[in-house]
């Protein structure tokens, strides 16, 4: 489990008025659920997701990741290897000169044999569909293609905590959905594991559709939290949603009016 | 300014294998005026594309005529059709680079040697154009403002150029809905005020609200060119190219398909509501 208690960080301390990005916030992430976190620009989204592993210590309040503690400099390692982050921009994480070395590069700073990574290499290269580049350098693959990758070489490293922020915004609808349907995947994985072994999801994103295939939908606002529900409930505040700067899925839109004509909210449960 | 592709071919890595075709027999057309969008699933060559705008590409065969003149001839100025023709990159904010915003919209109209005067001027009415104040901005550093005023400034910087025509490959990419509504009014306030907009976007929602016309690449060919009204009446084409239709018509075709609503053909929340309204 990820126990977030009371942390607060401000960007520019040192200038008159320091932007506060996270204030007091408390969460609780257990194991394998599927979170989506939404806010627009600047809410403090990006902040809280950078302190999960350690790359953003808080300035006050604690981070513990199972036993372990961002605060404690040796525990940050090992942390490292539990939470796996995708970033919205593949450029940014992508390192090797070709598509198999890239997914083997975390397995072999883990020192996982030669055999098994060929192994690992393999199997996930195919799960996610890159065979065909396996040799390509992979400034050549397309946007999708890399954030493809991106997540590829982050699952071959067995995360138990997966962050994705905005990862689906440099992609184009067939890669949202298949980037959604991996995810959906790991959830549905995880029904068949032990607890211990399932892989939570922490799913940052700017399309409230997306964030219909998550299980707890929060919503973030000047470094607070405003909304922590299933995205169903969430959705049904358009006004205080508006007022934040943000939108709900069209139909969400239309559900009073729905309401109004006599039919229940369940009358959207069919339309993904 | 009127620019033409004929015949156009890329391959990346000519030489060496692996050899990978990007771009076949791209033949297209835009005038001055126009609003073009641009829509393909990732790797059908939209940003392979672009570059060839500017010359910032050979075709592999094939050219690119701007104003019938062909650009890839030895006495083709493509310096000049790099400053006629603004491209805004994707994540164009992580192209700042100088200490104050003023500055750094300024760069392209001093390299260019302008006179001063015509510098300032050009800087407040490019900031003035993307919804920035340069008196209460100017001055401050590029990288402490948010996602959303970093993009819009580089936009600023590549306006300072007054350019003819606009090229932007996904400018929307992770920005909230205000910030894409933002971006929306800016394109089309430039393109009422005459400036030919050429937009890459996989948000098929903004390319619907925005453009006249639109171009469907798919592996690296022209797979429909023209009307929006004709292209969403074939949401068959969509499909094919992986394409979504945009949320508000699925959802209208539900509503359809549950028999709460009776008209299919729905392009927009406010029609919907209208149609809901009078059930």
């Amino acid at each position: 489990m990820i126990n977030i208690s009371n942390i607060s960080y401000s960007y520019d301390t040192n200038q008159k008025k320091p932007i506060k990005a996270l204030d007091e916030i408390n969460l609780q992430f257990r194991e394998g659920e599927f979170i989506a976190l939404m806010g627009h620009n600047s809410s403090g989204k990006t902040t809280l997701a950078r302190t999960l592993n350690g790359l953003i210590q808080p300035q006050s309040g604690e981070v513990s990741i199972d036993e372990l503690s961002t605060t404690n400099p040796q525990d940050i390692i090992p942390i490292r290897r539990k939470v796996g982050m995708v970033f919205q921009n593949p450029d940014n994480q992508i390192i090797t000169t070709s598509v198999e070395r890239e997914v083997a590069f975390g397995l072999e700073n883990l020192g996982v044999k030669t055999e098994m990574m060929h192994q690992v290499v393999t199997a996930i290269l195919e799960r996610f569909n890159l065979t065909k580049y396996r040799k390509h350098p992979p400034h050549l693959l397309s946007g999708g293609e890399k954030q493809r990758l991106a997540l590829a070489s982050v699952l071959a490293m067995n995360p138990k905590y997966l962050v994705l922020d905005e990862p689906t915004s440099m992609l184009d609808p067939q890669g949202r959905h298949d980037l959604l349907n991996l995810l959906a995947e790991i959830k549905a994985d995880n029904a068949e594991k032990k607890t211990t072994d399932q892989i939570t999801i922490i799913f940052i994103t700017q399309f409230p559709e997306e964030a219909l295939y998550a299980d707890r939908l929060i919503v973030m606002e000047k470094g607070k939290v405003v909304f922590d529900e299933t995205p169903e409930i969430v959705f049904q505040n358009i006004a205080q949603l508006k007022k934040i700067g943000l939108e709900a899925p069209v139909e969400y839109e239309i559900l009073p009016l729905l309401v109004e004509k006599g039919f229940g909210v369940e009358v959207l449960d069919k339309f993904r | 300014m009127k620019i033409k592709f004929e015949n156009v071919c890329y391959s990346y890595n000519q030489k060496l294998p692996p050899k990978i075709r990007v771009l076949s027999n791209i033949n297209l057309e835009i005038v001055a005026g126009e609003f073009v969008g641009i829509v393909g699933p990732t790797g059908s060559g939209k940003t392979t594309l672009l570059q060839h705008f500017t010359g910032l590409l050979k075709p592999t065969s094939g050219t690119v005529y701007v104003n019938d003149k062909n650009i890839w001839r030895k006495d083709f100025q493509l310096q000049d059709l790099r400053r006629k023709i603004g491209v805004v990159f994707q994540f164009p904010e992580s192209q700042l680079f100088e200490e104050t915003v003023f500055d750094d919209v300024a760069f392209a109209p001093r390299c260019q040697k302008l006179p001063g005067k015509e510098i300032n001027h050009r800087v407040t009415s490019a900031l003035r154009l993307v919804g920035i104040d340069a008196e209460q901005m100017g001055n401050r550093s590029p990288y402490h403002l948010s996602e959303g005023e970093m993009r819009r400034i580089a936009l600023a910087g590549v306006l300072a150029m007054a350019p003819e025509m606009l090229i932007l490959d996904e400018p929307t990419a992770g920005l909230d809905p205000s910030g894409i509504k933002l971006i929306a009014g800016i394109l089309k306030r430039l393109h009422a005020e005459g400036i030919t907009i050429v937009l890459i976007s996989h948000n098929i929602d903004l390319i619907f609200e925005l453009t006249n016309r639109i171009i469907i690449l798919d592996e690296g060919a022209i797979e429909f060119d023209g009307e929006k009204t004709s292209f969403f009446h074939s949401s068959k084409m969509l499909l094919k190219t992986k394409l979504d239709l945009p949320r508000i018509i699925k959802l209208s075709q539900f509503l359809c398909d549950q028999n709460i609503i009776q008209n299919r053909e729905v392009y927009s929340k406010h029609e919907l509501e209208k149609q809901l309204k009078v059930l």
